[in-house]
């Protein structure tokens, strides 16, 4: 590593003009991710700005939903009951997230921003847009079994690694950011960017704001979620490919779907087309396969990717059946 | 005499061990020590142009940066005789001694400072620049090269045949031709690499990952052109090798060289990615094995061709077309080995070298011929049993296969098996049964043990050899225990230092038949000298006192006698796998394997089955999941961690059932003992291949088998 | 994003500029000026690199030409893959990373620390480096070297350890950020009266081999068994598998386990 000074704050806008004073400031929270990437010297920030002093823990209920401050531990909202029984995509995709040790030190929001496992980018001594713009992308025709089949571009083939957004997407969950300046709300959904040609760029966010809470809604479709995630190993790993999907059926009908995939993407992947061959469709074996063909449109992969695409197709209608209760 | 040999009693270092007091390579803590960190090159081939360590030699706490601009010029003196475990011809990497780049990875400067973190940190301010060179990064068979004189002469020739393979496969009624490959891996012991180098004046103390501290000092005696009496080298644990701390690696040179420059003792610990690139691996072959059978399935031909990867800078080469010419009887067998010189670090011994991949082929065509010959695979094995070892043409020593195969496939329930390929099911899960022979060869080597006894009635056992996991420690003292008629808390057996008496290399599963029977000699010495003092009734400890002896000294060695020339010696085994393949997902899960196996005798049931459920557990890894995933375009692992080089994790290993045939090989040596830590991985790779076919009817002949072979098979 | 979305008042004037610099860096470099747009570019960057990025996305849907890539850099892509050694090869060997200066940029925060650290319950005063994790610290100050070091990546569990009653990796922490927590190693684990039940059970099963990766697996298993989750072998399996044994002890390690959670019940 190279050498960064370190710093506590205890106050968003006392967090924001940290910021402002040290561009090349970073954030720390859990650090799981923060520390690999040090240890490798993918990143190089001038000051690590420790923000676990800020009010952002706990998880509350109310009537609406449930709010997970942004610095609550992986293993802490896992073990929450409401969680488990509203959200239970959301456990399952978390019971099925790095390691106990690291569920235990990873915050939520830092999970949100985990970066990406491709090979070329964690490995600083080679080509990568995204670690140095300009630089060049060399997974396109390298070691590239673990990279993105949607949302690529020329720049960047790399997968968004994480499971919990995935969950998050087909919740609906909201995101609260602060700022020095206050407070807005953006869907989970809207946080990832695509690479596009800058793919360094990887949220939304500014510069100097932070991710304070995740809200979600409850709802029928909630109720009746699930994640399948599937790896070479048995645990342990990220996903080659997972399935996350919330149905509401009432009267035997699909009244709402929503449907997310991971380690498919360059961010967390939804998918629309699923969706809409599941409304107002009995879920039903048939049904499931025929949306399940359509989790592939669109997908572009490489001869190390291929595989992904009757892996996805499988994952999804294995999951959707879990949620029509057939499995 | 009290029977302690053969009793599953509990490891003598455990306390050490799960305390934490264990103290490895990289915990000694000599007085003022200063940490290193190695500069690599990212280029494949080529020259350094220019190396600018300005900036690093300004960080805080740094000591010093050296490079081959900079460094000492060491001599590098050829040794009398290569040991085994070094490519037998070639130059090893001499270290920061010129511009030249072999490969991705290769040290090419040293920072030293007060901390490793000054150190690490510096480390990214060296700016190289390169003169880059077209590299050769890419395994084809046609670039084989037959090995040279000097591995023919250590046993390993490009070439050999009994009878006529060809014309016998030509004529055969029933032929199997196939070709499969293996990645190349990476021990990935869970304790990195770490050297610490002190000097006092002209004598050096090295505390070093070791499996053989003896072959360390004769080879930094060698670079340093040294005297070896002035070398110490200290390893009194290992933390997993399998293989990578046989040699001894260019950073062994470059802590001794870093604590010279800067008068200060330096630690060089290597990061897990440099674990891919600063010392070996298991080098990538590529196999074809054409097998000739009669219609009763009697073999007529076994042809195994292997091309490996080495090293522009060593040849390396490995037994992998051993098996062919040993496991069954065959009158005509023709092998063939080869090597593809690439812009790669230098591969290593790894786990059953090369035996572990040749038996892979092997196995994985024998299962193919069952199938062609409408024979049970298990049936196939026995209608070609090899009652002699055809290739030296000897009796075996001692072989008890069959009861492997009948012990295991009785427990396993082989019987159970459907012929038909995609015949089980369970729920949506396919179900598979596979299994596999295994053989790796028996070798014993010279020994001396040094055993003292104390008038307060304790023992110590001393010889330079090393414990990296399979219980050297406990087993000798067993022995010793046994052999002198003492409660094992009476003997201390100490190990791992070359002040110790002479040792041989701790792997090819060869300690116990060296070192054990060494420490049954020594003990036997000893014993006799204490009743020639007198009676015992009272203890030896009584009795010294009663001559005013402090201590009594023996010295013993073993080594091999003439059994070599009348018998072949070999470890056997027999492993039964069950596989469960989703076949939307195409991953495979093992639920169950059954291994027996003919070890001759087993001094310690309780870690020797430790060392079979791991040898089984790497098995599945190897079989799964383990591939450096190399970039041709830059010639590197891109995937050298623990997060994307995927090892078997504990949900990946379920139900392991390990049997030992009863055996005692006397006629191999006194002790009756075999080998263990090889036998133990051979023979689970294939058998899993073999149960994935019988589970989804397609065949993977290239490992490790991962969803992208089977999803939607 | 769009911009839409944000309050009024927000982030005040900060993005508008950079829009304004990206705007102004865009026609710079149509007008062909490179050198000037890669100044602007860069500043604008500086300020707020998605703002960049949503000019340049706007910009790219109107024009029909390749988008321009951030920090003025040309864009370049790898060679494509190389049959065999091919001479394209030195293209990708040549790039260099960018690198640092090694110049401080830590804008007066501090780089070094006198920290106190309660470990197996005593106090230790020591002096760290910003950059020091708390397993380098345990090992290469502390003297603490039970606690080891497989990976440095959190990827091996060979450095768990309890912090405030919590099994983690000690190499993902930072051990200034130790600071105020209570740490339990595998030095701290044994009492007066001998050994923690679960090192015990480690011996008797012979739940390791070289014992590398063996402290770190005992006190995972210690947290495990007070979370609760040694219920069953598969789930005992599952939540161990974030401490791996290159010896391969597992089934011996899932035993021990068993013994000490079900003795606890």
């Amino acid at each position: 590593m190279l050498p960064f000074a370190y710093t506590t704050v205890s106050g968003t806008t006392n967090a924001a003009a940290l910021l402002a004073q040290a561009p090349e400031a970073m954030f720390i929270a859990g650090g799981t991710d923060m520390l690999q990437l040090l240890q490798e010297s993918v990143i190089a920030p001038s000051v690590l700005i420790d923000i676990n002093g800020l009010p952002f823990h706990g998880i509350t209920e109310s009537d609406e939903g449930v709010r997970i401050g942004a610095l609550t531990r992986l293993a802490d909202i896992m073990a929450n009951e409401t969680i488990k029984r509203q959200f239970p995509v959301l456990g399952r995709a978390l019971q099925e997230t790095a390691s106990p040790q690291v569920r235990n030190m990873a915050t939520a929001g830092g999970n949100l921003l985990q970066r990406t496992r491709c090979l070329y980018f964690r490995d600083a001594t080679v080509p990568c847009n995204k670690r140095e713009p300009g630089a060049g992308c060399s997974a396109q025709d390298g070691q590239n079994r673990m990279n993105a089949i949607f949302g690529g571009s020329p720049d960047c083939i790399a997968a968004y690694p994480g499971d919990m957004a995935n969950a998050l997407i087909v919740l609906d969950a909201e995101l609260e950011i602060r700022s020095g300046n206050g407070e807005r709300r953006i869907k989970v959904e809207d946080l990832h960017r695509e690479p596009g040609n800058t793919p360094h760029i990887e949220t939304c966010l500014r510069p100097e704001e932070i991710i304070a809470a995740i809200r979600l809604p409850f709802s029928a479709h909630a109720r009746n979620s699930h994640y399948l995630k599937l790896r070479d190993r048995a645990s342990f790993e990220w996903a080659l490919v997972s399935a996350a999907v919330a149905v509401e059926i009432t009267d035997g009908t699909v009244r709402a779907a929503r449907v997310a995939a991971g380690g498919v993407g360059t961010r967390p992947w939804r998918l629309p087309d699923v969706e809409r061959m599941l409304l107002d469709r009995p879920l039903n074996e048939a049904v499931a396969l025929t949306a399940a063909e359509a989790s592939i449109r669109g997908a572009d992969a490489r001869p190390g990717t291929q595989f992904k695409l009757p892996l996805l197709r499988h994952a999804i209608e294995r999951a959707l059946l879990m949620a029509g209760g057939l499995q | 005499m009290n029977a302690i040999i053969g009793q599953p009693v509990s490891r003598v270092d455990g306390p050490a061990k799960v305390t934490g007091q264990a103290v490895y390579a990289a915990e000694f803590r000599p007085h003022n020590l200063a940490y290193a960190a190695l500069v690599t090159s990212s280029i494949p081939r080529g020259r350094i142009s220019t190396i600018d360590s300005m900036a690093a030699e300004q960080e805080p706490g740094v000591l010093a940066v050296i490079t081959h601009e900079t460094a000492e010029r060491l001599p590098y003196n050829e040794p009398k005789q290569r040991p085994v475990v070094d490519p037998q011809s070639g130059d090893q990497l001499r270290v920061l001694q010129s511009p030249e780049i072999m490969f991705v990875g290769q040290p090419i400067a040293v920072i030293v400072a007060d901390t490793q973190q000054q150190a690490d940190g510096a480390a990214r301010l060296v700016r190289v620049t390169y003169m880059v060179e077209e590299p050769t990064t890419v395994i084809e068979i046609s670039d084989g090269k037959p090995t040279s004189d000097a591995w023919a002469k250590a046993g390993r020739p490009a070439h050999t045949e009994r009878g006529d393979a060809d014309k016998a496969f030509g004529l055969a009624s029933v032929k199997i031709d196939i070709n499969c490959s293996h990645a190349r891996e990476h021990h990935n012991a869970m304790e990195p690499h770490a050297t610490i180098a002190e000097w006092d004046g002209d004598h050096l103390t090295l505390y070093d990952k070791s499996q053989w501290v003896d072959n360390v000092r004769i080879a930094i005696a060698n670079i340093f052109g040294m005297p070896e009496s002035n070398i110490r080298v200290i390893s009194p644990f290992v933390g997993g090798a399998f293989g990578s701390a046989l040699r001894t690696w260019p950073h062994v040179a470059i802590a001794a060289l870093a604590a010279r420059h800067v008068h200060r003792p330096v630690r060089v610990e290597l990061t897990r990615r440099q674990c891919y690139t600063a010392i070996g691996f298991r080098p990538r072959t590529l196999q074809r094995v054409a097998l000739g059978a009669e219609r009763d399935g009697a073999l007529t031909a076994i042809i195994h061709e292997a091309t490996a990867q080495t090293s522009t800078y060593e040849e390396y080469a490995e037994t992998t077309v051993e098996p062919a010419q040993t496991t069954y009887t065959c009158p005509n067998v023709r092998t063939r080995y080869r090597l593809v010189e690439m812009n790669t670090n230098t591969p290593c011994p790894m786990r059953a070298p090369g035996v572990v991949t040749g038996t892979l082929a092997l196995e994985m065509a024998m299962d193919e011929l069952a199938e062609a010959l409408g024979l049970d695979p298990l049936e196939l094995r026995l209608r070609n049993y090899a009652e002699r070892d055809e290739a030296a043409n000897l009796p075996w020593s001692s072989k008890e296969l069959r009861a492997c195969y009948e012990i295991a496939s009785e427990r396993f329930g082989w019987h159970r098996r459907s012929r038909q390929p995609r015949s089980m099911r369970d729920g949506r899960w396919l179900i598979g049964y596979g299994m596999a022979t295994a053989i790796y060869h028996g070798d014993r080597s010279a020994c001396t043990i040094h055993a003292t006894m104390f008038a307060n009635g304790s023992v110590v056992i001393r010889t330079a050899a090393s414990d990296m996991g399979p219980g050297t420690y406990t087993s000798m003292t067993q022995i010793a225990a046994e052999t002198l008629g003492l409660p094992m808390e009476s003997v201390d057996f100490e190990l791992g230092d070359t002040e110790m008496p002479k040792a041989p290399v701790h792997g090819g599963s060869i300690t116990m038949a060296s070192v054990g029977n060494a420490v049954q000699a020594a003990c036997e010495l000893l014993r006799g000298k204490l009743h020639a003092l007198g009676t015992t009734t009272d203890g030896y400890a009584a009795l010294m006192r009663s001559y005013g002896l402090d201590r009594i000294d023996a010295e013993a060695e073993s080594k091999p006698g003439d059994e070599s020339n009348k018998y072949a010696t070999a470890a056997f085994g027999a492993v039964f796998v069950e596989v469960r393949v989703d076949p939307g997902f195409g991953a495979v899960r093992v639920p169950r394997v059954v291994g027996a196996y003919d070890a001759g005798r087993v001094i310690n049931p309780k870690i020797a089955r430790s060392q079979c459920i791991g040898g089984i557990v790497g098995g599945i890894g190897m079989a799964l999941h383990e591939t450096a995933e190399w970039d041709e375009r830059l010639g590197r692992v891109m995937n050298a961690n623990f997060a994307e080089y995927l090892i078997p994790v504990n949900a990946d290993v379920v139900d392991l059932d390990v049997q030992f045939v009863p055996g005692n090989d006397t006629a191999f040596n006194p002790l009756g003992v075999k080998g263990l830590a090889e036998i133990a991985l051979c023979g689970v790779a294939p058998a899993i291949a073999n149960a994935v076919y019988h589970a989804t009817g397609t065949r993977v002949r290239d490992l490790p088998i991962r969803p992208e072979a089977l999803v939607g098979s | 994003m769009a911009q839409d979305d944000l309050d009024p008042g927000e982030n005040e004037g900060r993005i508008p500029q950079a829009r304004r610099l990206a705007e102004q860096a865009l026609a710079a470099e149509r007008s062909g000026d490179e050198d000037t747009a890669d100044r602007l570019f860069a500043e604008a960057e500086r300020l707020d690199p998605a703002a960049v990025a949503d000019v340049l996305e706007e910009d790219s849907a109107t024009a029909a030409k390749p988008r321009r890539q951030l920090r003025a850099a040309p864009l370049r892509r790898a060679p494509g893959l190389i049959a065999k050694s091919g001479p394209t090869a030195a293209g990708l060997h040549a790039w260099h990373p960018r690198g640092s200066t090694g110049a401080p940029r830590t804008g007066g925060h501090k780089t070094s620390f006198a920290i106190t650290l309660n470990i197996n319950e005593q106090r230790h005063e020591v002096t760290v480096d910003a950059r020091a994790t708390l397993l380098d610290t345990l090992r290469d100050q502390l003297r603490l070297t039970g606690t080891k070091k497989g990976c440095a990546l959190g990827q091996c569990g060979a450095c768990t350890v309890l912090c405030d009653g919590q099994r983690v990796n000690a190499c993902l922490m930072l051990a200034v950020m130790a600071q105020g927590k209570s740490i339990l190693t595998i030095e701290g684990l044994a009492g007066d009266a001998g050994l923690h039940p679960m090192q015990a059970a480690f011996i008797e099963h012979d739940a390791f081999q070289c014992g590398y990766c063996t402290p770190g697996q005992i006190m995972s298993a210690v947290a495990l068994v007070a979370e609760g989750k040694a219920g069953s072998d598969e789930q005992i399996r599952e939540e161990m598998s974030g401490n791996l044994c290159r010896c391969g002890a597992y089934a011996n390690i899932v035993a021990a386990i068993r013994e000490v959670a079900r003795r606890e019940e």
